[in-house]
């Protein structure tokens, strides 16, 4: 252990998090629980403004078109596509090593691009992801007490059966 | 207006050398970069009377020594801070309201700074904020969240890789002539596209370098200057320079001629055509591709094409762009290397560098969604 305690965003904390091997997880706050409630219970919300009915993201800022601050969550049928994707190859935060997608994905709800929620596309390769690719979310418990909401391919129906 | 009332000058530009490792104090550093661009115009820096003074770390390094290192008799101005071409405007806007009279705007950058890493709770490893949604998933940098602006506007447009490293590669030969330039070697677009994925699509050579020194340059009256060079007058700028740094999660662009370019090409009453060199800011490379198309210099999603092969680009192309190496072969001084090469350029000081043809310079700085552009001019 370090005799001095390290400060949250500095490349000393985050060697030591790499160090004990710990991967960074959510903690939720009052604007922000019913998401992590929501992915706990296998369910996707998506985040509307209370002042104009627009979607609000990223959620923490007052509306960007009425100002206004509360949010509403609302349920979502966990269908997207991918918006647009990155292979990290630097492997510069905590627990994430090798090869690995993060994608951004647009929910089927959202009629712009202005929600993109983030993941990392389990159970497809880095070489076959497409933007514009449909995918329909799956739900991780990373820990007890967390349930990252991830999205997969969604493969479109065989017909032939 | 997006435009001073009378003229109002970029008089004097001044460098310190650029290196790799911190060499000097930040304070040192300053006052060098403010004396050189108070001697480059011929002016006592003892008479400055307006300072700015912009890091991107905390803490800064006092205004106050500097301000006793300049000798500056009267301090009628003084900020903290701000970026690129949005204080070019702001000392501009003060000195045409007469509230200083000569204002120098200094970068000073020191890489042992900490780097903007993700607030990870070093304890537990908890995330809070809105980076609860990404850094979870191994998102928490810069230069992950531009790929995914990298790779929609490739997809897009067709953009190769090739294509972008023309940009890389070019950049690179101004390095060469510019002495100032941390770069030294020769990149050949072999090596660019072999140069190892950050975060695919980003290479690392898509990233700026980063580096120690101090760039200064000294806003006033056309007239302050003794007059030895024509004034590199600012004719117009837009934008609002920078509020956020979350280009991810923004409005992607990519329909041509966007708002800034629109007000500032209305507001010096010229046009892309009119505009001879290009100082297009390239933080991460393609940046400076969606700048060309976002201020009409191209149409929408031909930049890429417009750069390859490098002839039209290069300081003896149709249309010059970082003929000073910019960030990625000069260094990362956060769009002052752009300025001060747009004025080197309009007044004919640019060396063995200098563009046949640079009545007007276009200048850039951060992401087009919400950066600045100003427009440089040679005066009489």
């Amino acid at each position: 252990m370090s005799a001095q305690p390290v400060a949250a965003g500095t490349t000393a904390g985050q060697e030591e998090l790499k160090r004990r091997g710990i991967r960074p997880w959510p903690v939720p706050n009052d604007v922000t629980a019913p998401f992590w409630q929501a992915a706990a219970d296998h369910r996707l919300v998506l985040p509307r403004c209370t002042g104009c009915d627009h979607w609000r993201w990223p959620v923490s800022a007052p509306c960007r078109h009425c100002g206004a601050d509360p949010v509403a969550w609302v349920p979502a049928s966990g269908r997207g596509t991918v918006y647009s994707f990155i292979v990290d190859h630097r492997n510069l935060v905590p627990g994430f090593d090798g090869t690995y997608v993060v994608a951004q994905v647009v929910p089927a709800e959202v009629d712009d691009d202005s929600v993109r929620l983030t993941t990392n596309l389990p159970g497809c390769p880095p070489g076959e992801v497409r933007t514009g690719m449909p995918v329909v979310a799956v739900y991780d418990s990373v820990r007890p007490d967390v349930t990252l909401v991830q999205f997969a391919p969604d493969h479109p129906p065989d017909h032939r059966r | 207006m997006p435009r001073t009332e009378k003229p109002v000058a970029i008089v004097g530009v001044g460098y310190t050398p650029l290196t790799r490792s911190p060499e000097a104090a930040e304070t040192d550093l300053a006052v060098a970069a403010c004396r050189a661009a108070a001697d480059d115009a011929g002016i006592d820096p003892a008479a400055i009377d307006g300072i700015n003074i912009q890091v991107h770390h905390y803490p800064p390094p006092d205004t106050g020594t500097i301000v006793a290192g300049l000798g500056m008799r009267d301090v009628r101005w003084s900020v903290e801070g701000g970026l690129g071409v949005g204080s070019l405007a702001r000392a501009a806007q003060v000195v045409d309201a007469g509230d200083c009279d000569i204002a120098v705007v200094c970068k000073v950058m020191n890489t042992v700074a900490p780097v903007n890493t993700p607030p990870i709770d070093p304890e537990t490893g908890g995330v809070g904020g809105d980076d609860q949604f990404e850094v979870p998933y191994g998102l928490g940098y810069s230069m992950q969240r531009v790929g995914f602006m990298k790779r929609r506007w490739m997809d897009r447009f067709g953009v190769t890789d090739d294509q972008v490293g023309w940009l890389c590669v070019t950049e690179r030969q101004h390095a060469l002539m510019n002495p100032n330039a941390v770069m030294k070697k020769p990149l050949t677009i072999e090596e660019y596209t072999a140069s190892r994925w950050i975060a695919e699509p980003v290479h690392l050579l898509d990233c700026d370098y980063p580096i120690n020194g101090a760039y200064a340059y000294l806003v006033a009256r056309p007239e302050a200057a003794d007059g030895s060079r024509p004034p590199a007058v600012l004719r117009a700028w837009a934008g609002p320079g920078q509020g956020d740094d979350i280009p991810h999660l923004r409005p992607e662009g990519g329909d041509g001629l966007n708002r800034w370019g629109r007000e500032v090409y209305t507001a010096a009453g010229l046009g892309p055509k009119d505009m001879d060199v290009w100082m297009l800011y390239d933080g991460f490379s393609f940046l400076a591709l969606q700048w060309m198309e976002e201020l009409g210099l191209v149409p929408p999603g031909e930049a890429g094409a417009y750069v390859e092969g490098g002839t039209r680009i290069r300081y003896d192309g149709d249309h010059p762009v970082n003929t000073h190496g910019g960030q990625l072969s000069e260094g990362r001084m956060h769009a002052a290397g752009h300025i001060l090469e747009a004025v080197q350029q309009v007044r004919g000081t640019a060396g063995d560098r200098q563009a046949a043809r640079a009545t007007h310079a276009i200048v850039s700085s951060a992401y087009p969604y919400n950066g600045a552009v100003a427009i440089v001019g040679r005066g009489a």
